[in-house]
């Protein structure tokens, strides 16, 4: 085997097994979910069976005042989590860039947030905005800010905050990584060369030092958006979309149609517009920042 | 960027000590939780420093409950999927980096949207899938979707790596009558080592985090894994933040471990994967 095969044979042989793999666990689930999207399937009423239904559940959707509200609380997690990871991120990364000794250490220390699992950072967040006895209220007590117990999960505004908190603390770190080596990738001789030009570190930032990211900032944001639209794990252990609905994403209202409503066919239909939208973000973001020849 | 003021350094090395902190304060906090007693975890005004440091949370992680066998399922999963992905993977970025063929850019804009799926996506084709399988609550049921999900990103990164491997040595062996594949068994893969270590590890975080795939799957704790085991942890009366804050530290202290070892590595795996999108 092997010594006979062309390129292309050989190839095909090679990429059978990962195909084998995907087919079966990623694209015949896809298409799967697709199919039932089209179609009744609700587990609590089996005598209605499997009919074909069109877009109808695509039209309930769109009536359905809870998968709106759910929407917009993850697109408002979505920009506010970003944005607030890619601001500290890019600080994150400048302030390490600068550094000249135990840089590894400080790196290091800056890769852990994003090493914990979503649903244990969840539970941990809770802890810390725990209002009886959470280390965050004990914070603001002594510093003198606030006067008794904030009921940080209780209050839907807070419990919104408290989660943004959360996944910017896990995630601003990654960013920090890649938008590091986009830094580490610009030579110096171009910082040199606009001091020379008289331009203030400030210009050069912006004249320099973010159009040559624009590579890792347009992956760092891809990568951060399409974690932070299917966001499930962090809510779901840290206030299980509550307090009422108030950060239940659209990912945790699919799991509640699907796994507590038993409402299959709807699930399949808003988890199929999960992905449209997912790759229209994915799809926008290439069109306005990809590398321009 | 050497030779500022003295002012300009300490401001430098506050943010410095800033970055740390906000990274590292959760964790001790929570360390330092899983330490104190019932009686001083709800006190107020809190106690920072634990005043009687105890042990009596991990000893309830092991004997009360069943966290050491969530413990010791999340290994095995992790373990043999990671192995088993890395092998698979590498034959399949061995051919996207080395080899021509039609379709080749094809396949691998492909890979790219099948790993922007999400998840909650697939979960329920998945767990009629698994069932009509006969895999719910085994480990099989859970290592094979972890595989299928984790290809991508390890594709992506060995590719990568592959790329960088010398021409040369590769036709220097084919010349002297190796084969194509003993050639990436003899010569590509010693050289792949840092590559598979690397993706390796991600895999490896990302398989023992991983939540929504194992809460779907598994319904009896002989299978369940450590986050799913803590994330439906309830206790009998008060919620029982000690033990929970000794699980999580434990959770976390293999993937610590790993990711402080082979940090250089994963860095540019990460950003290797990335920045070539």
């Amino acid at each position: 085997m092997g010594g006979q095969l062309t390129e292309s044979e050989l190839a095909a042989v090679l990429l059978i097994p990962c195909f084998l793999f995907l087919a079966v666990f990623a694209i015949y689930p896809i298409f799967n979910a697709a199919w039932t999207a089209l179609h009744t399937l609700r587990l609590d009423q089996p005598h209605l069976g499997f009919p074909f239904i069109g877009l109808r559940n695509f039209a309930k959707a769109l009536r359905d005042a809870d998968a709106w509200h759910a929407m917009r609380v993850t697109l408002l997690y979505t920009v506010v989590t970003v944005t607030a990871q890619f601001v500290l991120g890019l600080a994150i990364a400048l302030i390490i860039n600068r550094m000249e000794r135990g840089k590894n250490v400080v790196r290091a220390a800056a890769l852990l947030p994003w090493t914990m699992a979503p649903v244990l950072a969840g539970q941990m967040w809770r802890w810390l905005f725990n209002d009886q006895a959470g280390v965050i209220n004990d914070l603001l007590n002594r510093l003198g800010l606030v006067e008794g117990q904030i009921i940080w999960l209780g209050v839907p505004t807070l419990a919104f905050f408290a989660v943004t908190v959360a996944a910017t603390w896990g995630a601003a770190s990654y960013m920090a990584l890649i938008l590091l080596a986009g830094l580490t990738g610009i030579p110096d001789e171009l910082y040199e060369a606009s001091s020379l030009d008289g331009a203030s570190p400030v210009r050069a930032f912006f004249a320099v030092t973010l159009p040559l990211l624009r590579n890792a900032i347009m992956v760092s944001l891809v990568l951060r958006t399409l974690g932070a639209l299917q966001a499930l794990d962090l809510p779901f252990a840290m206030t299980a979309g509550g307090p009422g609905s108030a950060t239940e994403t659209f990912a945790l209202y699919i799991y509640k149609n699907t796994f507590q409503f038993l409402d299959f066919g709807y699930g399949a239909a808003l988890s199929v517009i999960l992905v449209i939208i997912a790759l229209t973000f994915a799809g926008t973001y290439y069109r306005v920042l990809a590398p321009r020849e | 960027m050497a030779g500022q003021s003295p002012f300009r350094k300490i401001v430098h090395w506050l943010l410095v000590g800033l970055v740390v902190v906000w990274s590292f304060t959760p964790y001790l906090w929570t360390l330092f939780t899983s330490l104190k007693s019932e009686r001083e975890l709800y006190q107020f005004p809190v106690t920072y420093w634990p005043h009687a440091t105890t042990l009596v949370n991990y000893v309830a992680v092991f004997t009360q409950n069943p966290f050491g066998r969530f413990l010791l399922n999340s290994a095995v999963v992790t373990v043999a999927s990671t192995v088993l992905c890395l092998f698979i993977a590498s034959l399949a970025a061995y051919a996207f980096a080395r080899l021509k063929f039609r379709g080749r850019e094809l396949l691998l804009v492909g890979l790219l949207v099948v790993a922007m799926i999400p998840l909650i996506t697939v979960i329920v084709p998945l767990y009629i899938l698994v069932r009509n399988l006969g895999l719910l609550n085994t480990y099989w049921g859970l290592i094979a979707p972890y595989i299928a999900y984790s290809l991508p990103v390890a594709i992506f990164i060995l590719t990568a790596f592959f790329r960088e491997i010398p021409h040369e040595l590769e036709e220097a062996a084919l010349i002297d009558g190796c084969t194509r594949l003993n050639t990436l068994w003899r010569i590509i893969a010693p050289l792949a080592a840092p590559g598979l270590i690397t993706a390796g590890i991600i895999v490896f975080v990302y398989t023992w985090n991983e939540f929504l795939v194992a809460l779907t799957l598994t319904s009896t704790n002989d299978v369940r894994t450590i986050t799913v085991g803590i994330a439906l942890y309830r206790g009998e009366f008060a919620f029982p933040w000690g033990v929970i804050s000794a699980a999580v530290t434990l959770a976390t202290i293999p993937i610590t471990a790993l990711i402080l070892l082979g940090q250089r590595l994963v860095i540019r795996g990460l950003t290797a994967g990335a920045v070539k999108g």
